[in-house]
């Protein structure tokens, strides 16, 4: 049963339910207080229908205002008003279909003002109420799931700040870079020294980011320029880099290690696998809905081949979808050759993702 | 004792090259980046001694190891890589991790037996000493085709007897026979090549064929055609 089908088969079994208690408990004290004839058991099964349908109308008014997303001083003088007019509208029907089916009875349209306002007054109460209970129970809901949302956060940047430090200190790359510099002293004193530097602002790096939300852009491309720097000292000719970065996004704030997982990826899982090399293109553009950062690597991805990868992209998009909502996304596609990921955030992060994460650094 | 080193990574290469120099018995006579360089380099230079790195683009270490007839002796080599740690560890294989340390380089060297003046002779079929890799699943062997009693065919794969263990192996049973040493390896039928070192007993069998039981108690069938070169073999 898909979860938006069972919602509905709830809220209307207990629509049904709650209105058949109502009518029953009604019928019962009148039953009790001896008031009981036959014609009212079709009035009481009358209030049945009018009282799902207008309260079915009544939630819709709720739901295409959005008035469960609204403040408390927004919504309920708003809801009480639907409900004084629909209360109205179900009185003065009830009134007109009594008349038409017991023409025998003593008539409401005809009778004395004040019974007809008394029906009013009753339905609108009781609309109240059904709507009270209503909203009662969307916050009640709403407030389960921020609780959850809250926690997944948490637990994510945990997580994140854990896989950030293995990630950067991967320690597969780590040897084999002290492994290459250990033959570079022989054979180039210098770019050895130059290693040897790379590989420390990587260390040092790896050690502040996990004490910070975000990073401007430019910093992070400055880790990953070491990064590849050392990358190509161990593949040299088989690796291959470009940079195509939009120079007025470099103070754009990103998450940390959001660039850099992704060109790990593609060195790994991409150039690392191919004999002959490929190359690795890094870009960074202004596009209609934010920032566009993109990856590409020579290659072919072929979903669940290879293992792991999928856990740092899963890892990644659950990140952005923590910090920016919907508003972010991440594609992986096979372009001309080229494994090509590309993630879009938006340039002004949302507030409240923000402060999510503020929130949750130590 | 002639040495292959195989590493894609030039730098990694070079690094062990120049640690091993200090070693007078271990000889580097060549180097390769991939697993089909290293067939090319080791069918030419037919060196005593692997460096193998596991991680490499293509075939892996282990992969090629398994596509050799006849595989020499083998140090690992690895960075960092615990799918390979954890299959080295299992197995009890010799290792190094990068960077290497000379004090551990020299201790997997003093482990090699002692090379004897041109070890391995020109020669088309494989000899008893001789070791072949076999790898299934996590667990991989070096074992020298003397310990092999039994190989039997299961569709496209291999059942490789020897000692306690019996992997299963991607191999043709054809193929094998042509590498196998005819005086020890016998094709008994369509399904098996049987070691003739581990037969215990012969026994006659319906239409023309005989029953050999082995030593370890499998009983494989000799079949007609083939019954008569089993004599002859077994009468010398």
């Amino acid at each position: 049963m898909t979860r938006p089908f069972r919602n509905t088969l709830i809220y209307w079994l207990t629509q049904v339910v709650a209105w058949t208690g109502y009518v029953l408990i009604f019928g019962f004290s009148m039953w009790i207080g001896g008031k009981y004839t036959h014609g009212q058991g079709y009035g009481l099964l009358l209030t049945l229908c009018m009282g799902v349908a207008v309260s079915h109308a009544l939630r819709l008014m709720i739901l295409r205002q959005r008035l469960t997303d609204r403040s408390l001083g927004y919504a309920l003088p708003r809801m009480a008003l639907a409900a004084m007019f629909l209360g109205t509208i179900a009185a003065v029907v009830q009134a007109v279909l009594h008349d038409l089916l017991f023409p025998n009875a003593e008539s409401i349209l005809a009778g004395p003002l004040a019974s007809l306002a008394e029906f009013i007054i009753s339905w609108t109460i009781l609309l109240l109420g059904w709507g009270i209970c209503y909203f009662a129970y969307h916050w009640f809901i709403r407030g389960r799931r921020e609780e959850i949302r809250n926690l997944r956060l948490e637990t994510a940047n945990r997580e994140g700040q854990l896989s950030n430090l293995r990630a950067q200190l991967n320690p597969h790359f780590m040897f084999n870079a002290l492994n290459g510099i250990r033959a570079l002293i022989d054979e180039d004193p210098a770019r050895a020294k130059q290693a040897i530097t790379q590989l420390s602002s990587i260390l040092r790096n790896a050690m502040s980011t996990v004490k910070r939300r975000t990073v401007p852009l430019g910093e992070e491309l400055d880790i990953v320029k070491d990064y590849l720097a050392l990358e190509r000292m161990r593949f040299e000719e088989r690796l291959r880099t470009r940079f195509d970065v939009d120079p007025s996004l470099e103070r754009e704030p990103v998450p940390p290690m959001l660039l850099q997982t992704l060109v790990e990826n593609a060195v790994r899982h991409g150039i690392a696998r191919l004999t002959g090399g490929g190359e690795v293109v890094i870009s960074a553009a202004r596009d209609a809905n934010g920032m566009l950062l993109s990856v590409s690597n020579t290659g072919t991805y072929e979903e669940g081949r290879i293992a792991g990868s999928g856990i740092g992209l899963n890892g990644t998009r659950r990140r952005l979808e923590l910090i920016y909502g919907n508003d972010a996304s991440l594609t992986i596609n096979n372009r001309d050759g080229m494994v090509v990921t590309e993630i879009i955030i938006p340039l002004q992060p949302r507030e409240a993702g923000l402060r999510a994460t503020l929130d949750q650094a130590p | 004792m002639k040495a292959l080193i195989i590493d894609d990574e030039r730098l990694a290469r070079k690094e062990l090259a120049g640690l091993l120099e200090k070693h007078d018995g271990i000889q580097v006579v060549g180097e390769a980046a991939n697993a089909e360089e290293a067939e090319q380099r080791i069918a030419e230079l037919k060196p005593d001694l692997l460096f193998l790195d596991i991680n490499m683009p293509g075939r892996d270490g282990f992969q090629l190891l398994e596509a050799l007839e006849q595989v020499p002796h083998v140090i690992f080599v690895t960075a960092y890589d615990e799918h390979a740690l954890r299959a080295f560890e299992v197995n009890a294989l010799d290792y190094l991790m990068k960077p290497i340390d000379p004090n551990r380089l020299e201790a997997a060297i003093s482990k090699l037996p002692k090379a004897k003046d041109g070890e391995l002779p020109d020669r088309e079929v494989l000899g008893l000493e001789d070791q072949i890799f076999l790898k299934d699943g996590d667990k991989c062997w070096f074992v020298a085709l003397k310990d092999i009693r039994l190989f039997e065919s299961e569709g496209n794969y291999v059942r490789v007897k020897f000692n306690d263990q019996k992997p299963l192996v991607l191999r043709s049973l054809n193929k094998l026979e042509e590498k196998l040493d005819p005086h020890v390896f016998f094709r008994a039928n369509r399904k098996h090549i049987l070691n003739l070192r581990y037969v215990e007993k012969i026994d006659p069998w319906f239409s023309g064929g005989l029953n050999v039981k082995m030593k370890t108690g499998e009983e494989v069938e000799v079949s007609r055609r083939q019954a008569s070169r089993f004599k002859e073999l077994m009468s010398l």
